[in-house]
């Protein structure tokens, strides 16, 4: 009757109960050199990237990009409809005025940028997600209560299933669980 | 958290905040005073000579003048006697009218009384008989203005037509010692408009130190508790800066500086005889007085309260800075008014016809950035000296820079949107005042003034590890207080350049930074280093009593 089907295995998950506890479980997670992790806590939590060795985020190099992309796009719509494609003299000021391309300029400019922001934050974030590995694990509803998680997935090169137990249960974790993909 | 241990009130050292007895700083107010006096000292001392040389110049045209006239014998005098009646009958003609249009001003009062009393046909009719009568005579004097600086230009024109109907010799001795005059009238308005640029500068900065602590009081900030007391020293700087001032409120020196004061170029011009009731000199020296009370009032509010409360027990502490935080509501209040009116006055009317509503934002714009500017680099040479080390710390440097790059945006689109509204609008009166600044000379520091205060700060502050390096965010700093002086400069001097362009007949503006510019900048930059340095010294470094020091203390940014 019973099927005996193979788990496929997400990760594990350490529990703890303040943030100073994942504070520094983070700094030994992060020491022990591992890489494919992340900490999940109800509130940010001060330095909580420096204790995981987070580098900076490639975000605002792609706000910039895109900040710049909507400028030349302005630039140029502008340029082209009313240089080339459409002269027309308005007020007898020259065709190209550019002083007239600002404001178009400027709020593509911050349009671009605004949607480099939130679409480069989605998808860096990899959101939308309609299913993550973690929400199998019943305790895992209460970090957005009182409770502190690190999950070291499977993918880390350095995961090993006896000695990532052991050192995240070394880290002052209340409990350490397995989860299931 | 965050790995290191960060300071609480009670564990700052004293040697941090406290000024050792020997320290240079104790140095700044002997060292202000010395510059002071070498750069107005120096100043004033060209300028007295100048002074003289403009006196006998005018002495050597007026002989010159007299020989040409003599020469010129009987039908020269006769063309000029014609030309000053001609402008005396002007005059005359002027006043009758004025005095006219208040006689019927008078009238149409009686009529609209009477029309309210009853309502008549007649009465209606009367109304619109006297009102026609007014609309005509204002009009007329319209017209009499116009026709009175055309009886101005005529007695210059008789003047040079006489000059040279003379010997060729005399002609030219006369035209010579007419550029003479020229040459010496320009040398002395140029010592007045570079100690107005000075003073507009320092005065920017005092401002700019006093809104940042009524900022910081109003928005109750944790973060900037620890670099306010500096801004406080900034502000307090105001009384002595705004001493002075009081030169502007002479009859000499406004001639000087402002063209309104000269009272037949304003009968001679509309526009500006409608300006009159505001722009003249008796308002101006009320309302000049009343602004640098203000300054002067509140820096020393918010200055006293704070420096009291280092001393005060906790229970008079909490009232200090209760009272501080309510007053800094009507202080902003106070601030914004005096700082756009004080602006308008003092450098809107160099040019009295040209007007713009946003000038004040302009003004403040540029003093907001430059004011963190200040601090990132005062705080820095604090720390260079061995004070303030841990108490201010990268965060801190962080939000300035934040701010000096914010406050960059905002005078950005504050001085390109005034441009370009008088741009699209394309009024000769509102479009000459830039149009002179891109002229000639002056079109490279426009340039300038574009890239040195947007581009280049835009670009370099736009990253976050330049903010939190002191090193780099200083370089940022420097450039940014360079600028502020480079846009005051480009706000008042091109004024005079243009005005001697056009009487000398060369119509090229010429931009030349001359000895003047550098006294004046030593002298007044003495007396507000002399008066940062005094109130540096007298107090403790930081606000150390405020009640949420810690919080600053121990502020970190995401």
């Amino acid at each position: 009757m019973s099927k005996v089907k193979r788990k496929k295995v997400y990760g594990l998950a350490a529990e703890y109960d303040t943030a100073k506890g994942v504070y520094h479980a983070c700094e030994k997670v992060r020491d022990a050199g591992y890489t494919v992790w992340d900490a999940h806590t109800p509130f940010p939590v001060h330095g909580l990237d420096k204790a995981m060795g987070l580098k900076p985020s490639v975000l605002p190099w792609i706000i910039f990009a895109m900040g710049m992309t909507g400028m030349t796009i302005g630039i140029s719509l502008q340029y082209w409809t009313s240089v080339v494609d459409y002269p027309t003299i308005i007020a007898g000021k020259p065709l190209f005025s550019w002083q007239a391309f600002v404001p178009v300029t400027f709020e593509l400019t911050i349009l671009l940028s605004a949607f480099g922001a939130v679409f480069g934050m989605l998808g860096l974030n990899k959101l939308p997600q309609l299913y993550h590995p973690l929400f199998n694990l019943p305790a895992f509803s209460r970090v957005t209560d009182d409770r502190f998680f690190i999950a070291i997935e499977v993918d880390d090169p350095n995961y090993d299933e006896t000695r990532t137990r052991k050192l995240l249960e070394s880290t002052g974790a209340i409990n350490v669980y397995e989860v299931e993909d | 958290m965050g790995g290191h241990h960060k300071l609480t009130a009670s564990t700052v050292p004293a040697d941090q905040v406290e000024l050792a007895k020997g320290s240079m700083w104790r140095k700044l107010p002997g060292i202000g005073l010395v510059l002071a006096l070498a750069g107005l000292g120096g100043a004033f001392g060209i300028h007295s000579g100048n002074t003289k040389a403009l006196h006998d110049a005018e002495a050597q045209f007026e002989a010159v003048r007299g020989e040409v006239l003599t020469a010129a014998g009987a039908e020269g005098a006769k063309q000029i006697e014609a030309a000053e009646k001609h402008f005396e009958e002007a005059q005359a003609h002027l006043e009758e009218l004025k005095k006219n249009q208040a006689e019927i001003a008078g009238r149409r009062e009686g009529a609209v009384a009477a029309v309210k009393g009853s309502p008549t046909p007649e009465n209606k009719r009367h109304f619109t008989e006297v009102q026609q009568e007014f609309s005509d005579t204002t009009l007329a004097i319209v017209k009499a203005r116009k026709a009175l600086s055309h009886a101005v230009e005529g007695k210059e024109h008789a003047e040079e037509a006489v000059a040279q109907s003379v010997a060729p010799e005399l002609a030219e001795k006369y035209e010579e010692a007419h550029k003479a005059e020229l040459l010496a009238h320009n040398d002395v308005q140029q010592f007045w408009y570079s100690y107005l640029t000075a003073f507009m500068f320092f005065l920017s900065l005092g401002l700019g130190g006093l809104f940042f602590v009524i900022v910081q009081h109003l928005v109750r900030a944790g973060w900037s508790i620890v670099v306010r007391r500096i801004a406080e020293n900034v502000a307090i700087t105001l009384p002595a800066v705004c001493i002075l001032g009081i030169p502007f409120l002479t009859h000499d020196v406004a001639h000087y500086l402002f063209h309104w004061t000269h009272s037949v170029a304003v009968e001679a011009d509309q526009m500006l005889a409608w300006k009159q009731a505001y722009l003249n000199p008796e308002f101006f020296n009320i309302r000049m007085i009343a602004f640098m009370l203000i300054w002067s009032g509140l820096a020393y509010f918010f200055y006293s309260n704070s420096v009291a409360s280092d001393t005060a027990p906790q229970a008079e502490v909490e009232k200090r800075f209760h009272r501080m935080r309510y007053m800094s509501a009507p202080a902003l209040f106070l601030f914004a008014l005096s700082a756009t009116f004080g602006v308008f006055d003092l450098l809107m009317s160099l040019d009295p016809h040209w007007f713009s509503t946003m000038f004040g934002v302009y003004f403040f714009a540029g003093s907001a950035v430059t004011i963190h500017a200040l601090l990132a680099l005062l705080v820095l040479a604090f720390h260079q000296s061995g004070y303030l080390r841990e108490v201010i710390n990268i965060e801190h440097y962080h939000d300035l820079g934040k701010l000096m790059f914010g406050f960059t945006v905002f005078w950005t689109y504050i001085g390109f949107s005034q441009y370009f509204l008088i741009w699209y609008a394309n009024i000769p009166e509102e479009t000459m005042w830039f149009a002179y600044r891109i002229k000639d000379d002056f079109l490279a520091l426009s340039v300038l003034l574009c890239l040195g205060r947007f581009a280049v700060p835009f670009f370099y502050l736009l990253r976050r590890p330049v903010k939190r390096n002191p090193m780099l965010l200083a370089v940022g700093a420097v450039i940014i207080v360079f600028m502020q002086f480079v846009d005051h400069y480009w706000l008042v001097q091109p004024v005079l350049a243009h005005h001697f362009a056009a009487e000398s007949g060369s119509h090229h503006m010429e931009l030349v930074v001359g000895a003047f510019d550098y006294l004046t900048l030593l002298g007044i930059g003495g007396v507000f280093i002399a008066a940062f340095g005094y109130a540096t010294g007298r107090s403790c470094l930081i606000p150390r009593k405020d009640p949420r020091l810690t919080e600053s203390l121990q502020f970190e940014n995401f």
